[in-house]
């Protein structure tokens, strides 16, 4: 991650969390306001309820006991009337039921069911209600069902008759309280009956728990419910028992919608996100902005250092600010400078190094067939004057010739690596250019004198097909094979392994040889440098020079005693570089 | 030309019933049916039951000839029940005979005409009545005072008071009087005498004076007839109504629901029947106790009153009636009769008079 | 019973009376016009159509014969008696009945009615009372075809206007062969509710409406007459089709308790039965049972059933009925519901339109829409049939009632019926 992003990220949290922080505190505080007002006006509209209740019972109470006192009351219970004539006293007392029984409740005449006269009053009220003087609930069986209702007993003419009467618990009731706009007042009714103003409740067994919840505990409870699959249809509900005489004979619930609460809720967040998205946008630029003046000079910076690092000494970083940075800018810049001069220096050095050593070798090399030339020709000069100068003539001829011929050698040698062409990059397989060069070294590898060397290949099964000259190739793999050999004068085992790399192919030579110390290892490349009597000291930097047109790398490892492997690595492809197709050579 | 043809209807009505079977032949007739459905082993355990208005001496009759009829010598019998009810529908009496086996029952029938059924009915007694009083104000009892220390006197309850008339000269003069008003729709009451003094009974309230009237009545509350009504409430298992007597050992009552309920000996209720107004009185005559009854008319019509019997607790006409001038307004036993008020529609007053029976029809 | 059998015999009695002369305590009037309501409707007094509506065809059977009469005619102990047949005596093969046609019967266009030779030929060898009563059934009555279509009959009235269903006037037929009626027309109005026509007979539209046979004991209002004929109608639940099985109508059945029905709805108007024919007519009816064994009906059903239950919410007398049936039979586990569609279980008005048990039988056949009685069957044994193969269940038989104005006399024979002018209104 960069400099510049981890900015970014930074600032932009800030701000974030920050309205976050906030959002969520004006939120909580908001709820709580809500959830106190809402409180207080349900439990308002409960006092409301209970006090409407109340004079209703006081209204109930007096119509039957007028009923009760009424003349035609008495001529239903002296069993002088008709059996339906309860309807019409039903009517008169403004009473939606009215019953009137014998002592042992066999109905006399019912007004809302009066087929049922002779039937016992079965009521789901114990048999004690019939002698109360209280103004309680009770569910009342009709022709269509049943209904609850707020009934009063009262006897008539001395006790001969009871006359049970009452007014339906109707949505009327909850509509002529004054709730405040977003609440209302809803009542359950046993067995399983809601209602409120407008009339049965749609969806009402999602009240079922918080009424299960007052019903077991008998006590108030409070509780939510989402009507729809929107959450602004949720209603907060405060569900209050109504009680008889310790039995439950119905639930009074006060809802308030929450769609206003939770709109604005949904309004505080949207504009803490809206506040939150413009504030990382602000961060985000102001950071942009921060970090393009910190950044990119940095940036240069690393550019340069990598172009440094890459080996481009006159990679240099633009100077644009007086502070820390531009400081840093030009030291980089002394730095490069100062490294280009010591890498001059140094090359100039190696340079100087190198025609040293190629002078001494040379010296050397030619050292040895100058001598025996000057022998000879000293010999020559002896024998002139002596009776064996003709077998000394062809003696000293025979030993120039073949002098010239070593001379010619070590020149020839000198002048190949001189010119070594460019590769000429083809497909070729390396398997197949190690089995070559194998072969072709075969015959030194069945002794020479006697010391055996054991070549033992351990050949990659994977393909091993890359892009590179063939023919230099060999002349490496052949350079190394014979090193390998002259490292083993008393015979061993060569080793050729083939591997697939990362990248490309790996190549190992190992022999069993005595092995290199590491000052060996560490000249073993330069030109001239050689461990061997005889040797130009060209073989490992022809080596090294085709691995390095092949973009490859190549390493040593040895240890004194335990033999020298050489790895070389070489690449799939030659990117940028002519590729010859054809049959590789 | 109507009267020819009903007259011919009739005769043809009298001689189908002259060919109709009689009980006898109908319950020989039964008794074959019945028989022929009887298994040879079966012999037949009979039950009746009356639900017609054929009299009871005739039912046992019926099952006694039946039973007869159906005697059979039988080895090993096998009883069944067979349970015969005479009923009765449109065309007379039917017998009905099931014949009842565990897993069927099986039903024959006959039917026969009762010869009485279809004639006029014979009224063996003549009610006479004689007109006692006649004055504008409503009467509501009036006694004839057979004690010889008063001369030949009368008293007339009205809804003023009491007044005691006295004979003088082949003239009715006022003798004495108590004022009593009843202010009531279709007031009524009643005058029982002893020796000594006068109770009247009036809605609510119960009066005594001496039998001479000296001195002012002494009233109590409470009395025969209920108060602001016009209805008899003596607090007993009757409750209110308008008439009551005793026949046979059973309670007829005239209740507040219009119809006449007969209770037997233990109040039960056994028969209700219309046919009849609210006035009724119990005549013991003739050798006989009998019921004369008014019709069931209404204010606005003339009224009869008729001597009936219950058959069966069927009330049973005995005597033709007697019509009056307008609707009866009182009607009470009167030692051997019954002593009526009317109203006459024409001129408005209030007629009482005496009912006796002719025994001699 | 008995008072049923009493009042039987008394309107006998009052037939010998007037026919013998006795007269009442005053003279009839002649003149007049007759205006009654009632809720039937009447589509056609025509005897050969049977009306599907019980409560029509009770009301035809009842008019009918003012206007189309019969050779035959049954007493009011259902004994055949001649009318426009004087006289029947069988062909000498005794293979025929030949009936005597009355002398000078006038039709109600004036003309003679004379059949050939003066007497009808019925070819029958069945016995005389079995030939007779089907003689004196409405179905038999003597018609014969105008020039225009109409239908021509001899009886005391004649069709002067008829509206299908909604009003009819009949006009006395001055020529009728047993004199002139006292009434110069009776006006009919058909289809009219109780509530409607009691409010009709309050203003005085009317001097003769319906009323429901638990008004019977009402409180009459001054100038009026309430007139009860024995029980006319039988109430009865009728099931539709065989989808309802056996177990369940027994059940239904058991379930109701008619007593409390009778008493309390019905005023104790009429009777409790389980028969189709009321007991005055049979003798006969106690052989049904109709009492309530909610016990026996609990286990007749091997769970709870429900019916969809139809029956007119509009008639003040079916309606309780109907609902406490309801109440009885959720005791027994049936439930008895108001629907659309197809209706299990109805409650009906059987009329009963002659005092012959079999002319009766014949009618609700009809009605019921299963196979009419034999003949020659015993009248219990065809009641019976009738009853167990369409399923009928009788519940009660109730008197007809009317609200006469005072003015009227000598109700319901329509013949003899005259208007009191003096009466009070």
């Amino acid at each position: 991650m960069t400099f510049r992003t981890k900015l970014l990220f930074i600032s932009s949290f800030t701000v974030a969390g920050a309205v976050a922080l906030v959002t969520g505190a004006v939120s909580i505080s908001t709820r709580r306001a809500f959830d106190t007002i809402d409180r207080e006006r349900r439990e308002a509209l409960l006092t409301q309820f209970r006090d409407e209740l109340a004079a209703r019972s006081v209204e109930v109470a007096r119509r039957v006991e007028l009923a009760a006192a009424s003349p035609g009351v008495q001529q239903i219970a002296a069993g002088a009337a008709e059996y339906d004539r309860a309807q019409t006293e039903a009517v008169t007392a403004d009473l939606d039921f009215l019953d009137v029984v014998e002592p042992n409740l066999t109905i006399i005449s019912s007004a809302h069911w009066p087929a049922r006269f002779g039937y016992q009053n079965d009521w789901q009220i114990a048999p004690d209600d019939w002698h109360t003087s209280d103004v309680f609930l009770a569910r009342i069986p009709t022709p269509e069902g049943s209904a609850m209702a707020l009934m009063a007993v009262r006897p008539v003419a001395g006790g001969k008759a009871l006359v049970a009467g009452g007014r339906r618990l109707s949505p009327e009731l909850l509509k002529s309280l004054g709730v405040a706009p977003g609440m209302r007042a809803l009542l359950w009714l046993p067995p399983g009956e809601v209602i409120d103003a407008e009339g049965s409740v749609r969806d009402a067994q999602k009240l079922a728990p918080l009424i299960q919840d007052v019903r077991s505990t008998n006590a108030e409870a409070t509780g939510s419910v989402q009507w729809t699959s929107d959450r602004r249809s949720s209603e907060a509900f405060l569900a209050l028992p109504i009680t008889r005489a310790g039995t439950l004979a119905g639930v009074l619930l006060a809802g308030t919608s929450l769609s206003t609460q939770l709109g604005l809720e949904r309004s505080i967040l949207r504009t803490g996100v809206v506040v939150g998205a413009s504030g990382i946008v602000i961060g985000v630029l102001l950071g942009w902005w921060t970090t393009e003046r910190i950044t990119r000079p940095v940036e240069r910076l690393a550019a340069g250092a990598r172009a440094v690092a890459g080996g481009d000494l006159s990679a240099r970083v633009e100077v644009l600010s007086r502070d820390e940075i531009g400081e840093l800018a030009q030291a980089f810049n002394r730095m490069t400078e100062q490294l280009l001069e010591q890498r001059e220096r140094a090359i100039q050095a190696e340079r100087v190094a190198a025609w040293r050593e190629l002078a001494r070798r040379l010296a050397h090399e030619l050292k040895n067939p100058l001598f025996p030339l000057q022998i000879t020709i000293e010999n020559l000069q002896r024998a002139r004057e002596s009776s064996e100068f003709d077998e000394v003539f062809r003696e000293s001829t025979a030993t120039l010739l073949a002098e010239l011929g070593n001379l010619k050698t070590i020149i020839g040698r000198f002048s190949d690596f001189a010119k070594m062409p460019a590769p000429q990059f083809e497909t070729v397989d390396i398997n197949e250019i190690v089995r070559g060069v194998m072969k072709l070294n075969d015959a030194r590898l069945k002794a020479e004198g006697g010391a055996t060397v054991q070549p033992r290949l351990e050949l990659t099964s994977g393909s091993t097909q890359i892009q590179a000259d063939p023919d230099q190739l060999r002349r490496a793999l052949g350079n190394l094979v014979l090193n390998a050999l002259d490292a083993m004068p008393d015979g061993g085992t060569l080793l050729v392994r083939t591997a697939l790399h990362d990248g490309g192919v790996r190549l190992e030579i190992s022999d069993s040889g005595q092995g290199l110390t590491e000052e060996e290892c560490q000249r073993l490349f330069t030109p001239y440098y050689t461990t061997k009597q005889h040797g130009t000291g060209l073989g490992l930097a022809i080596v090294q020079s085709v691995v390095s047109d092949h973009r490859g790398k190549i390493s040593v490892a040895s240890a004194s005693g335990r033999g020298t492997t050489f790895t070389i690595d070489l690449p799939w492809t030659q990117a940028d570089s002519l590729v010859v197709t054809g049959e590789s050579a | 030309m109507i009267r020819a043809v009903a007259r011919a209807f009739l005769l043809l009505m009298i001689a189908a019933a002259a060919h109709a079977d009689t009980l006898d032949e109908a319950i020989a007739a039964l008794a074959k049916r019945v028989s022929a459905r009887l298994e040879a082993s079966e012999t037949a355990r009979i039950t009746s039951r009356n639900i017609s208005s054929l009299p009871t001496a005739e039912v046992a009759k019926a099952q006694t000839a039946l039973t007869r009829a159906l005697q059979r010598r039988v080895r090993n019998p096998m009883q069944v029940d067979l349970i015969l009810t005479i009923s009765e529908n449109v065309r007379g009496y039917l017998l009905v005979a099931e014949i009842r086996r565990e897993n069927e029952t099986v039903v024959e029938m006959a039917e026969f005409q009762a010869p009485s059924s279809a004639a006029p009915v014979r009224a063996p007694f003549t009610i006479e009545s004689k007109l006692l009083w006649e004055q504008e104000t409503p009467i509501l009892d009036v006694a004839r005072l057979s004690d010889s220390t008063l001369a030949d006197s009368m008293l007339v309850l009205d809804t003023a008071g009491l007044v005691r008339y006295e004979r003088r000269e082949g003239k009715w003069e006022r003798a004495a009087a108590v004022e009593l008003p009843v202010v009531i729709r279709d007031p009524r009451g009643r005058l029982e005498t002893s020796a000594d003094s006068i109770t009247i009974q009036e809605p609510g309230t119960a009066c005594t004076v001496p039998i001479k009237m000296t001195s002012p009545a002494q009233c109590e509350d409470g009395g025969q007839f209920k108060a602001t009504r016009n209805t008899q409430d003596l607090h007993d298992w009757r409750g209110e109504f308008f008439s009551s007597a005793e026949l046979g050992g059973d309670s007829v009552v005239a209740e507040v629901d219009g119809r006449i309920h007969i209770y037997d000996g233990a109040h039960a209720p056994q028969a209700v029947f219309d046919g009849w107004g609210s006035e009724f009185a119990m005549i013991a005559a003739c050798g006989g106790r009998h019921i004369a009854a008014t019709a069931a008319g209404d204010a606005a019509s003339s009224d009869s009153i008729a001597l009936y019997e219950l058959a069966n607790r069927t009330p049973m006409r005995v005597s033709e009636p007697i019509g009056f001038p307008g609707p009866v307004t009182a009607l009470w036993p009167a030692g051997d009769g019954a002593m009526a008020v009317a109203r006459n529609l024409s001129t408005g007053k209030y007629a009482a008079y005496s009912l006796t029976l002719d025994c001699s029809r | 019973m008995r008072r049923t059998a009493l009042r039987s015999i008394a309107a006998a009695n009052a037939v010998l009376a007037l026919a013998a002369g006795l007269e009442a305590a005053r003279r009839p009037r002649y003149g007049g016009e007759l205006r009654v309501e009632m809720r039937a409707a009447v589509a056609s007094l025509d005897p050969a159509v049977v009306p599907d509506d019980p409560a029509a065809l009770g009301a035809q059977r009842q008019w009918m014969p003012l206007v189309f009469e019969t050779l035959v005619s049954l007493d009011n102990h259902g004994r055949p008696q001649p009318w426009l047949a004087t006289s029947w005596t069988h062909d000498a093969a005794r293979k025929a009945w030949i009936f005597q046609a009355r002398k000078n019967v006038k039709l109600h266009d004036g003309s003679i009615w004379s059949p050939p030779g003066g007497s009808i030929m019925v070819p029958d060898d069945r016995p005389i009372e079995q030939i007779l009563r089907e003689l004196a059934g409405a179905r038999s009555a003597v018609t014969v075809k105008a020039e225009d279509g109409s239908l021509l009959g001899t009886g005391p009235f004649r069709i002067a206007r008829w509206e299908a269903g909604k009003a009819a006037t009949l006009v006395a037929h001055d020529q009728y062969w047993g004199g002139r009626p006292f009434l110069d027309s009776i006006s009919v109005q058909m289809g009219r509710s109780l509530a409607d026509q009691a409010s009709d007979f309050q203003i005085g539209k009317v001097e003769a409406v319906e009323i429901a046979a638990r008004d019977l004991r009402a409180p009459k209002q001054r100038g009026t007459t309430i007139a009860s004929m024995q029980p006319l109608e039988t109430v009865a639940l009728q099931f539709d089709g065989g989808r309802v099985p056996a177990p369940v109508r027994q059940a239904l059945s058991l379930s109701i308790d008619r007593t409390a029905i009778l008493n309390v709805l019905l005023q104790k108007q009429g009777e409790t039965s389980g028969a189709l024919l009321p007991r005055w007519l049979t003798g006969y009816s106690f052989l049904f049972p109709s009492e309530r064994d909610l016990a026996k009906a609990k286990q007749l059903l091997p769970a709870p059933q429900s019916l969809t239950f139809g029956y007119d919410r509009q008639d003040p007398v079916i309606r309780p009925i109907a609902e406490r049936i309801a109440v009885n039979a959720s005791e027994a586990g049936i439930t008895l519901r108001q629907g659309a569609g197809a209706i299990d279980v109805r409650l009906v008005r059987l009329p009963i339109t002659a005092t012959d048990a079999w002319l009766a039988l014949q009618d609700l056949t009809a009605l019921l829409k299963v196979a009419p009685p034999s003949p020659a069957a015993n009248s219990y044994e065809s009641e019976k049939a009738l009853i167990d193969s369409s399923g009928v269940i009788p519940l009660f038989h109730l008197p007809r009632g009317w609200m006469l104005s005072s003015r009227v006399r000598n109700w319901p024979r329509f013949d003899e019926v005259w208007l009191d002018v003096g009466a009070a209104q």
